[in-house]
């Protein structure tokens, strides 16, 4: 008779000798990916802290000098070169963009960062000719945009990894309960009440550059409660749907629902009401490069004056000028800069150092920065697929931790060959730790740690992904974008953080107004340019 | 026998395991039938339902019929387990294959699971029957239960997270047959002493392992040859480019092309297809000198357009070199399209048609556009308000162009949305249909700054379908393809390929 011990240990060899046989069956060699990680040159940013004081071999003379060659320094470059102001741009890194960065593997370019635009609004008259200037508006009827079809986001745009198979479209839809579909629709309510909403100002509620929103103060108030805790006021419930918020914070604001505040959570949704002509509210400009295509535009608008690899140490007022000792990173060269003006397009963070000197206060404690990961995979495109609808240029993933991947070919034209390959590219923001905790083990994760996080992700709609995978690089982001949190965007001391020091030393950036979009980098260089000009 | 204590109870673990393997594999076996059912049948509801009704029913009659075993118990007990074995292995792929070649496929399905269903449901009870004197009747109940559902467990949970995604249907019920036959081969070596004609079991039972492990290694082909049977002619040409699957078929005197399974002509009515194509516009077109043609690298629309004397010069872009290179050097192909590919006024372009067009600098007085069926987002682009923008460029003033925009019956909406969309571009159009024995009713659209009423020349004398006559008929649709309004397909709103796909799907699902 068998006791129980043995029969236990028989069981478990019977069972092991079956899962065994499935296992090796299945298990196929890992294949080694070639790959890099890659982050902002935040070590030499680091040195803003810790250098002694350096000595200055060289002077260089000018009107303005630009700190910072992200959307809002470059923005400001090209309109001081319309204005014809004599300054130079000093990037730290050794390209201008910030976060529009891109990158290029075998298979051609892919966004870093920022990867696309919405239809553009009709407030800001500089940003409508500069789109025009690079035809992306090819003309205007009935007082509306044409957008270039070319760089409109094709069909198929979004689709979403739910039950099994892909859908069409992010938001699920399928299998919810009454209370679920009463609950989106009171939110699809909420939103077109609050998109076609005047304040007492008779300024839309919610629109882009923010700057043109309305500054009611019935309105304002919605930055005082985050958007978790305005929906429970709505009654607005339903797993679905708020992983679908959820998603869509952290997409545009690198956070959640939890920590953004309902002002911003509502203007993500209520601020797409700009029209165009020939393309409807919800469409997108996007470009297999991300919004690095845009950089390229207003680099060549920006003309001959950026310099890259350049750390500003230092910035001193003297009762004639500015002084700014900069330590030219490539040529291992101190050099300090004489000028007149100063637009600052850096993240307060980085001001707080380098404007030790200048009597400015700003509260940094104040801004929060969600860490980020992007990473770029070299897949075979038929393998992206999958079950339900085709490839589609955002594909996400529901109830998962990443924003899923973007399509870097997506706007070929061309039909696709079957055996062709395709950059993809994935997203995620650290959104469940504290920012400063995020940073710091995002910081310390090796590459193997995150190829398997990302493989794991991307293994959920695609599990055969690694038998198609070519390379993986990973690029991290320690302060992705400025986040929205509940109370920031209206924070008594916004005016201020934004106003000129002395009327020589200006400030541009996206972090300043709250939400990091290309409109807003482009609105805040472009104003800065101007109040060097009246100054 | 052995009488030991301790081989007494290796005797009860390799049968036990056996229970075990055995209701593994069973339940594999109905989960496989269940889901290719559904599969090929569609509502999986119903086909799991009556699947795991029919499969437990079997293994009733298969547990009553084992009162009628009464000699040589193991042996028995080990043929059966091979041949569950056997018959599960190969089941999936027999279904697979025959899915499309008989009538009786239902009959076929619920055979294969009645069969599995029986042979499994056998087994239990000789194995108790086996085991009766070697343990405790309580006992012997509780173990053999407890494998049988512990296997069960296991085979819910292997099926759907390993073997599907990993191995497939066909692959995973080979690797389960295998595994049977394996087992039942390792009992029978154990205990051949006690079955009578142990040799003949033996070699059967590896003669079925080198079967399965064919098939296992072989079932790639099989699903190919299986698609190979779904053509009805012979298959004279198979090959693959980077784009598509090209085969073409030959019964009797017929040839028929098909690109990724979709039938492009049959070499009995194309005629009427190409014709209609070419004809009506190249008649209307005023200086018929040069002509673009977009697709059709089978060069049977190039064929038409060398009966007019006045073009001057045809340039076709097709993507796909493997195509043309098959029209150019076929024998029988290039007596099909009258060798028009090598004519010393075509020349041929491998390009993508909608990145070729926005390069394009040159005029064309007539443009013939012969695309796939606009069935993915992919292709939808080329049915396009801004491709058939790009296009207003290539086209002379006095130019025309002529589109096929697949059948105003099945896909009516489609029909008349391509329309639309030309239309939208600043063309005026003309819609026409006629009927091809082997496809049903098509429709082209034709489209110019205008579009003249009349021909301005006759004719070809050699066509065998179209004339004017016939011509003005075409323009007639009768009320279940008459114009409806539409949107238009736009790149980043592709109406069509939605439109297209519910349209065809409502047929095809029929």
């Amino acid at each position: 008779m068998i006791k129980r011990r043995d029969f236990i240990k028989q069981s478990l060899q019977a069972t092991g000798a079956l899962a065994l046989g499935v296992a090796w069956s299945s298990c196929a060699q890992p294949k080694k990916i070639s790959g890099t990680i890659g982050t902002p040159n935040y070590k030499i940013g680091h040195m803003l802290r810790n250098f002694s004081l350096p000595q200055t071999n060289e002077i260089i003379k000018t009107d303005c000098v630009v700190i910072g060659g992200g959307v809002s320094g470059l923005a400001a470059s090209r309109k001081l070169k319309q204005l014809n102001i004599d300054h130079v741009l000093l990037e730290l890194e050794n390209k201008a963009g910030g976060n529009a960065q891109a990158g290029s593997t075998s298979v051609g370019a892919y966004p870093f960062g920022a990867h696309y635009v919405t239809v553009p609004t009709l407030h800001d008259k500089e940003y409508l000719d500069f789109l025009q200037s690079c035809k992306l508006i090819t003309s205007f009827e009935k007082g509306l945009p044409v957008l270039n079809d070319y760089h409109v986001c094709f069909d198929l745009k979004e689709r979403l990894y739910i039950h099994g198979q892909w859908q069409e479209g992010l938001l699920p839809l399928q299998g919810l309960s009454k209370q679920e579909l009463a609950g989106i629709q009171r939110f699809e309510e909420q939103t077109h009440y609050y998109k076609n909403y005047t304040g007492k100002d008779g300024l839309p509620a919610f629109t882009l550059p923010l700057a043109y929103s309305s500054r009611d103060p019935e309105l304002l108030q919605l930055d005082a409660v985050s958007f978790a805790a305005w929906l429970q006021s709505k009654n607005i419930h339903g797993k679905a749907l708020y992983w679908y918020l959820n998603y869509c914070m952290a997409d545009d604001y690198g956070g959640t629902i939890d920590t953004v505040s309902a002002w911003a959570g509502l203007h993500y949704f209520a601020s797409h009401q700009a029209k165009a002509f020939n393309v409807d509210e919800d469409a997108v400009l996007t470009w297999p490069e991300g919004n690095n295509w845009l950089v390229q535009h207003l680099k060549q608008q920006a003309g001959a004056n950026i310099k890259t690899g350049q750390l500003v140490y230092q910035v001193e007022e003297k009762s004639n000028a500015l002084h700014l000792r900069v330590f030219d990173i490539e040529a291992a060269n101190w050099v300090l800069y004489e000028t007149q003006h100063i637009i600052s397009c850096v993240p307060q963070f980085v001001n707080q150092h380098m404007l030790q000197g200048i009597d400015r206060k700003v509260n940094t404690q104040a801004y929060t920065y969600a860490p980020w990961v992007v990473a770029n995979a070299v897949v075979d495109t038929d393998a992206m697929h999958g079950f339900g609808v085709e490839l589609a240029w955002d594909n996400v993933i529901y109830d998962n931790d990443s924003l899923g991947y973007v399509h870097a070919k997506h706007q070929q034209l061309a039909q696709r060959s079957v055996n062709g390959k395709s950059n993809i590219t994935y997203y995620k923001p650290l959104v469940k730790q504290e920012a400063k905790a995020a940073r710091e083990s995002t910081m310390k994760t090796t590459y193997q740690q995150w190829y398997d996080t990302i493989v794991a992700d991307l293994k959920i709609p695609h599990p055969q992904i690694e038998s198609n995978l070519h390379q993986l690089d990973v690029w991290l982001w320690g302060h992705g974008m400025i986040r929205p949190s509940v109370g920031f965007i209206n924070r008594p001391t916004a005016k201020l953080d934004k106003q000129s020091y002395r009327h020589r030393i200006h400030f541009a950036h996206t972090d300043l107004v709250g939400i990091s979009v290309f409109e807003e980098g482009f609105y805040s260089g472009t104003q800065a340019a101007l109040q060097v000009l009246q100054a | 026998m052995p009488t030991s204590a301790h081989s007494n109870q290796r005797f009860q673990v390799i049968l036990l395991l056996s229970v075990f393997v055995v209701a593994t594999c069973g339940l594999v076996y109905e989960l496989i039938a269940g889901t290719l059912a559904s599969y090929l049948l569609g509502d999986s509801i119903t086909q799991f339902s009556t699947i795991i009704g029919t499969y437990l029913f079997s293994m009733g009659i298969g547990s009553y019929i084992s009162r009628y075993f009464e000699h040589n118990l193991m042996r028995w007990f080990i043929q059966i387990e091979m041949l569950v074995g056997l018959v599960g292995g190969f089941s999936s792929t027999l279904l697979y294959v025959l899915f499309n070649q008989v009538e009786f496929f239902r009959l076929l399905l619920y055979g294969s699971v009645v069969l599995t269903g029986t042979l499994v449901g056998l087994e239990l009870p000789l194995l108790m029957r086996i085991l009766k004197d070697k343990i405790e009747f309580n006992d012997l109940v509780s173990k053999i239960f407890t494998f049988d559902y512990i296997g069960a467990l296991l085979a819910s949970l292997v099926f759907p997270l390993v073997c599907v995604p990993y191995l497939g249907i066909l692959k995973t019920s080979f690797f389960f047959g295998l595994l049977n036959v394996g087992v039942a081969l390792w009992v029978c070596l154990l205990f051949k002493s006690e079955i009578p004609g142990y040799k003949v079991t033996f070699t059967s039972g590896v003669f079925f392992v080198i079967l399965l492990a064919t098939g296992f290694v072989l079932s790639d082909r099989i699903i190919s040859f299986s698609e190979s049977l779904s053509y009805s002619g012979k298959i004279i040409v198979s090959t693959s480019s980077p784009y598509q699957r090209i085969i073409l078929t030959k019964q009797k005197d017929d040839l028929r092309l098909f690109l990724n399974g979709n039938l492009q002509f049959s070499s009995k009515d194309e005629y009427r297809y190409h014709e209609a194509l070419v004809h009506p516009a190249a008649v209307r077109t005023k200086n018929l000198n040069k002509v673009l043609v977009l697709g059709g690298g089978d060069g049977l629309a190039v064929r038409e357009l060398h009966k007019y004397k006045e073009v001057n010069e045809i340039v076709l872009v097709d993507l796909d070199a493997a195509v043309v290179k098959l029209f150019t050097t076929h024998q029988a192909l290039i007596k099909l399209n009258d060798n028009a590919l090598r004519k010393e006024n075509v020349s041929v372009i491998h390009n993508d048609a909608f990145t070729w067009m926005k390069e394009n600098k040159t005029l064309f007085d007539l443009i013939i556009i012969d695309f796939p069926d606009p069935s993915n987002f992919s292709l939808g682009k080329l049915y396009s308000q801004t491709f058939y923008r790009e296009m207003r460029r290539s086209l002379h003033p006095d130019g025309l162009c002529v589109v096929q925009s697949t059948s105003p019956y099945f896909a009516r909406q489609s029909f008349w949305m391509i329309n639309q969309t030309i239309a939208s571009c600043d063309y005026n159009t003309q819609a026409y249909h006629c009927y091809l024995p082997s496809f049903g009713e098509w429709g082209f659209i034709m489209a110019g700054a205008s579009v003249p009423k009349s021909p301005v020349r006759s004719y070809p004398n050699n066509v065998k379908f179209i004339n004017e006559e016939t011509f003005q008929q075409l323009h007639h649709f009768p009320p279940d393809m008459s114009k409806v309004e539409t949107g238009v397909n736009k790149l980043n709103d592709q109406l069509l390929v939605h439109v297209f796909e519910k349209e065809w799907s409502a047929y095809l699902h029929d």
